[in-house]
């Protein structure tokens, strides 16, 4: 009897082990089967994900507050520690702003009078909607982050972010208030762009790395150090002549593009939200 | 001798503190930290977790947990939906079949353990990645990654015995009986 009773004993085991390992090979296949599913761009699937990432982004901004407490403590030493260095550096380029605002005003004036002259259409007006940055990805296999923005804002898939004055990034997914925007350094980021000064076009690459690639330039193409790079506005993705950094390596084989900013130091972006595009938005709705 | 429904419910709870441990994280790798380049030398904190808690009490560690991290894992990084939740998967694997060898053996041999399954797990992650895209990914980041997991293991295997034996050991004491 205890002899039978043993020997069911471990065929249990026996079975439940066997079950595991069985749940365990089904688990790993349909994670698999899921990456080259999602590869295809399934919009039922990225709608799955809405459930997940609406509970989830939430707890995300929760467990950043302590982080961005002790960040600001520092950055308030900081501040406190560099603040008179920068007040005579402030001084000295306020005169100088002083002397470029009168000059501005005089070209601003001028081109009014050209643009008359020439019958130019200006660009599209833009406005922006400011985004705080609440989780951010940058390790070895994917450049990404998450900013919350006010859910009535209208923000969505495509949209350009900023930081200061630069490209960082566009809109990869709207959860909600919760967007995932997609960096320019991410392995996926492909922007056309020009070289400001010599208007040489190429494509800029993204490789999980801090530093980006620029890709498809003319081999006779004058590229130099230090030189500006800003979007070419082809595709119609981006706009054109928003500056995204600077050549910072320029050889024959490769030219090394570095982003005008720290996005890492990035607290908030701007998300710009182009008025053409918001009333092709609105006539869309309305149809 | 029956327990009552508070004691289940404490039980209960007891036995989600590793999940909760690892949730926590795996919440933590993306709480944007603002200082350049600090990407490159985050620690993968949850796998370490994974490990810790796969070797010494699978019992509180199932496939239920595994999954949980790896769709959780998923939902907030940029990689595609799936990933890591296959790496989280091939590291329970390989943690539980070639555990035994390490458990009991001194720390610095499960160190090893880890710097072995962390390694087998990324390069799985960094293989498929490449196929995805159809490009290698660079190398020199990840191994960053790597050498800072590696680095702060003993870190979190403390912080895991301490929550073990604070929290779970009554747990386990009532498991030794059984």
């Amino acid at each position: 009897m205890l002899k039978h009773r043993r020997g069911l004993f471990i065929r249990l085991s026996q079975f439940r082990l066997f079950l595991r390992k069985l749940v365990l090979t089904l688990i790993a296949f349909c994670a698999f089967g899921l990456v080259f599913f999602n590869k295809a761009g399934n919009e039922n699937f990225d709608k799955n994900q809405d459930i997940l990432s609406t509970v989830l982004y939430p707890i995300v901004r929760v467990i950043q507050l302590p982080a961005d407490g002790a960040y600001l403590t520092y950055q308030k030493i900081k501040d406190v520690v560099l603040v008179y260095n920068e007040n005579a550096a402030l001084r000295q380029k306020m005169q100088k702003f002083d002397e470029m605002q009168n000059r501005l005003h005089a070209l601003n004036v001028e081109n009014k009078l050209l643009s008359e002259m020439l019958f130019y259409t200006p660009p599209t007006g833009v406005s922006f909607v400011t985004a705080k940055v609440i989780a951010g990805e940058g390790d070895g296999f994917s450049h990404s982050m998450i900013a919350y923005v006010p859910e009535k804002e209208n923000v969505h898939k495509g949209q350009v972010v900023l930081y200061k004055d630069a490209l960082i990034g566009r809109v990869d997914r709207v959860r909600g208030p919760y967007v995932h925007i997609m960096l320019i350094s991410d392995i996926n980021s492909k922007i056309p762009v020009v070289i400001e000064r010599t208007r040489d076009k190429g494509i800029l690459s993204g490789n999980n790395t801090s530093s980006l690639s620029l890709l498809f330039t003319a081999s006779n193409a004058d590229v130099r150090p230090s030189d500006r790079v800003v979007t070419s506005g082809v595709g119609g993705v981006f706009p054109s002549d928003l500056l995204i950094g600077y050549i910072s390596k320029a050889s024959q084989a490769f030219i090394e593009v570095l982003p005008a900013h720290e996005i890492e130091k990035a607290e908030y972006v701007k998300i710009v939200r182009y008025l053409e595009e918001e009333n092709i938005f609105d006539e869309d709705f309305n149809q | 001798m029956k327990e009552s429904l508070s004691e289940i419910l404490v039980l209960s709870f007891k036995k989600l503190i590793p999940l909760f441990l690892t949730l926590f994280c795996v919440l933590v790798l993306f709480v944007p930290s603002h200082i350049p380049l600090s990407h490159f030398f985050r620690p993968d904190l949850a796998m370490a977790c994974l490990y810790f808690w796969v070797l010494y009490r699978s019992d509180l560690f199932s496939v239920f947990c595994v999954v949980v991290l790896g769709v959780v894992s998923d939902s907030l990084s940029g990689t595609p939906f799936g990933l890591n939740l296959l790496v989280f998967v091939f590291a329970y694997i390989l943690t539980l079949t070639y555990g035994s060898y390490v458990n009991t053996k001194p720390f610095f041999i499960s160190w090893v353990g880890f710097a072995l399954v962390f390694f087998l797990s990324l390069f799985l992650k960094w293989i498929l990645l490449s196929i995805y895209h159809k490009m290698f990914l660079p190398v020199p980041h990840i191994l960053l990654t790597y050498a800072a997991t590696v680095l702060i293991y003993p870190l979190m295997a403390q912080i895991n015995i301490f929550v073990q034996n604070k929290y779970l050991r009554f747990e386990g004491e009532i498991n030794e009986q059984g």
